[in-house]
């Protein structure tokens, strides 16, 4: 198994919100039942990780701790006098209001009607009390979510298995007249199987029995709640297909838990949602008008049928999605068993050209809804960004338009992290541009593969701290600058890797050690990085050429780096601080192949797959351990 | 983590005694509790407990190549600070055109694979300035 990227961000995109009628659904966390921490499974139930406390226990039970809150309800753990077993207890928060318990009723009554081996069984109930209550099989294992944060990503075959399994306990559902409509990670259970009874499951996921739980968004498809109309969408956005946003987007189906399930498996294999982390408004905007990043772009030893899989799952179109969850398993099913799936393996392109041609007016009308709904007009930043903003940025490109991909102020046209998870935020200069922290390797890409060969970028970057020092440091090891030529692969030993070129660059704080030089420089790199199962990141980096320039302190003044590429070569500029441009590195197209080949020797990378340096590739800011900030980004095509 | 070579820069001229230096940074692996039994030793160095604090070695591996293909110098800087700089010096008995300069970090004599290299450095008799950049 991979280990899962951090994403301390992540939980926040797993945000629920809410109907109107349900106030405290609204960016409330939502926590599963399942997660069951050590010390409550002990029984210890005077403490209450969330700080609730417990209510009166009800007459044939004993609570014994919180397992979580709900987007309707509390969940505790109990034991049942009468059979001493621990089961999840699960009560309505809001008992006064009649439309809660309704739903209330709606989840226990869905549950109910299912008998699925891989879907939550309903214990007792009790609605002839003030607060009603019912219960369920307590999931020994927790749930998947935390399955995967634990014990890493799932390989490909285990994944797909799983998958499977879980389609066609949703085509089950389906068959009974009933969407779940939350399908995610935390909201799928692991049992121990009744194999294991007597001996604990082991590490392998295969030994646990998974089963979908939580249908409070659960709804019949013969009725309609008005679950998207006059109300705000329920859900939790990073996993929430974009009809369930709005309907215009089309009518929430069987395919919004095709989407579900494809968001799921996009988790167990990359680590993150396909949407997010960021706030629920963020996400959602996301959701409606971004592309999906494929799950070969996360973790690029996948299969490519796999790839396809996933990616006809997330289609933003409900029609272009499988038809049934029983499609779905079918596909996967072939996929185990080494057939050629019915999904057309993943092209950005082909899909984001089919879906633009269908949905740009509802789109662009959504997305204002949604920036106006959310309050973000005050930093007036989203207005400014198109509804596909990579496809426009390659339309322009293609038609030889210059492309302002970062302004002097406001956030990017188009932006991503890679390696870790980060936000971006308003430079601490408080002059509009933008800036973000880096703890580690912090990779900010501004423009995916741009679509053409020829081009120069222009742009500004401004080093403004790093971690505090200590009073009496000596030294610092803070960098940043600008990337591009960046490639993905693996290396011999099947780590993720990433090759690029760098030109970086830092601004001392302290003076330099005795010895060495006091005027530092500016650098252009070939780096590589590895992605370690232990989460570090090892670098390898070859200096290339350096042009010296004078330090300014902290914060730095805006730096201006200029590169152009071509299939004829690279060539890399250094504004010195008087503007005038210094040549920082000149390569042909050969030298730019084989310096990129280099880092696939077992030296450096040993990464033989790295594929060959092409000027069709993403570009960005990087920030090691930094407080970086940039502004007017420009790309032009060179004819 | 990571390890630089700061000096000398790319395409430079150095001295037949020279200087090769730059900064190391091995505490995110710390942080991370990182799968090394160096790491495990750290974090147990910095728990309150009776158990003795176990020495880790952060040490630079600095490879002097003579010419692309020439013979190899090796020189080490050893350190018992997990962030700090490193400087190690050379003293070669000719001159030589287009040596490279490799740098790698190893916690407690285990590769990180934190490696960092510079080309094009050309060794003449008579250049001062050990870490000069020209």
């Amino acid at each position: 198994m991979l280990p899962v990227p951090r994403s301390d961000a992540d939980e926040s995109a797993q945000q629920s919100i809410g109907s109107a009628h349900d106030e405290r659904i609204t960016r409330t966390a939502r926590v599963p039942a399942g997660e069951l921490s050590t010390h409550t499974q002990q029984g210890d139930s005077s403490q209450c990780e969330t700080g609730i406390s417990l209510p009166p226990s009800p007459p044939g039970y004993d609570l014994l701790s919180v397992l979580g809150n709900g987007g309707m309800g509390d969940v505790y753990l109990a034991r049942e006098h009468a059979t001493e077993r621990l089961v999840a207890m699960k009560f309505l928060r809001s008992s006064g209001n009649r439309s809660a318990v309704e739903r209330f009723l709606v989840e226990v009554r869905a549950i109910a009607s299912l008998k699925h081996a891989n879907i939550i069984e309903v214990l007792a109930t009790d609605f002839m009390r003030v607060n009603p209550f019912f219960t369920t099989e307590q999931a020994t294992g927790g749930s998947l979510e935390k399955w995967i944060r634990q014990q890493g990503l799932l390989a490909p075959e285990e994944a797909a298995r799983l998958c499977a399994t879980l389609a066609r306990a949703v085509a089950a559902m389906h068959l009974k007249g009933l969407l779940h409509r939350d399908l995610k990670p935390s909201n799928v259970l692991l049992f121990a199987s009744t194999d294991s009874e007597h001996a604990a499951p082991g590490p392998s996921l295969g030994e646990w029995v998974p089963k979908i739980s939580d249908f409070g968004l659960a709804k019949r498809t013969d009725q309609d709640d008005g679950v998207t109309v006059g109300s705000a969408p329920i859900g939790t956005p990073s996993f929430m297909p974009p009809e369930q946003i709005s309907k215009k987007n089309g009518e929430v189906g069987p395919a919004a838990d095709v989407y579900g399930l494809g968001a799921t498996l996009y988790y167990t294999l990359t680590g993150h949602p396909p949407y997010g982390p960021g706030a629920p408004s963020v996400v959602m905007h996301e959701v409606l008008t971004g592309l999906v990043p494929a799950p070969r772009s996360r973790r690029p030893e996948l299969p490519p049928d796999l790839d396809g899989i996933v990616v006809k799952c997330l289609e933003k179109d409900p029609r272009d999605r499988y038809a049934t969850a029983a499609a779905l398993a079918e596909d996967l099913e072939k996929f185990l068993a080494g057939k050629r799936p019915e999904a057309p393996r993943h092209t950005a392109i082909r899909r984001g050209k089919r879906w633009l041609g269908r949905h740009r007016i509802a789109l662009c009308a959504t997305a204002l809804f949604l920036v106006v709904a959310s309050g973000l007009v005050g930093d007036g930043v989203v207005l400014r960004r198109a509804a596909d903003p990579v496809a426009e940025i390659r339309r322009d490109l293609a038609q030889g338009r210059q492309v302002t991909l970062v302004a002097a102020t406001g956030r990017p046209q188009y932006s991503r992290f890679i390696l870790e998870p980060n936000t971006l935020g308003e430079s601490p200069a408080a002059d509009g541009s933008v800036s973000f922290h880096s703890f580690d390797y912090g990779l900010l890409e501004l423009c995916p593969e741009p679509g053409i060969e020829r081009y120069r970028v222009t742009l500004e970057i401004r080093q403004f701290m790093a971690r505090p020092l200590a009073p009496n440091a000596t030294l610092e090891t803070d960098f940043c600058g600008l990337y591009f030529g960046f490639a993905s692969g693996k290396s011999l030993a099947g780590l993720p890797v990433h090759g690029m070129y760098c030109v970086s660059f830092k601004e001392y704080r302290i003076p330099r050690p005795a010895g060495a030089p006091q005027d530092h420089a500016a650098s252009f790199h070939t780096v590589g990085l590895t992605q370690h199962p232990d989460k570090t990141i090892s670098m390898s980096s070859s200096r290339l050429k350096a042009v010296p320039f004078v330090p300014q302190g902290r914060p730095g003044p805006w730096r201006r780096i200029a590169f152009e590429v071509s299939p004829d070569g690279i060539t890399v500029y250094w504004f010195a601080t008087d503007g005038n441009p210094q040549l920082l590195a000149a390569f042909d197209a050969a030298t730019c192949q084989q310096k990129f080949a280099d880092m696939r020797k077992p030296s450096r990378l040993n990464a033989p797959e790295l594929p060959e340096w092409t000027p069709n590739s993403p570009f960005g800011i990087f920030s090691y351990r930094s407080h970086v900030a940039v502004r007017n980004v420009y790309m032009t095509p060179l004819p | 983590m990571h390890v630089s070579i700061d000096y000398p820069l790319p395409d430079t001229t150095v001295g037949r005694v020279f200087h090769v230096g730059g900064t190391y940074d091995a505490q995110s692996h710390i942080l991370r509790g990182g799968g090394t039994a160096a790491a495990a030793g750290a974090v147990a160095a910095t728990a309150t407990t009776a158990t003795k604090p176990k020495i880790i070695e952060y040490k630079v591996l600095c490879k002097l190549f003579l010419s692309m293909d020439g013979p190899v110098v090796e020189m080490t800087d050893s350190n018992a600070s997990p962030v700090g700089p490193w400087d190690v010096a050379f003293d070669v008995d000719a001159d030589y055109d287009n040596c490279k300069i490799t740098a790698q970090l190893f916690i407690d004599d285990q590769d990180t694979e934190q490696t960092d290299e510079v080309t094009g450095i050309k060794i003449k008799n008579g250049r001062g300035g050990t870490v000069r950049v020209s």
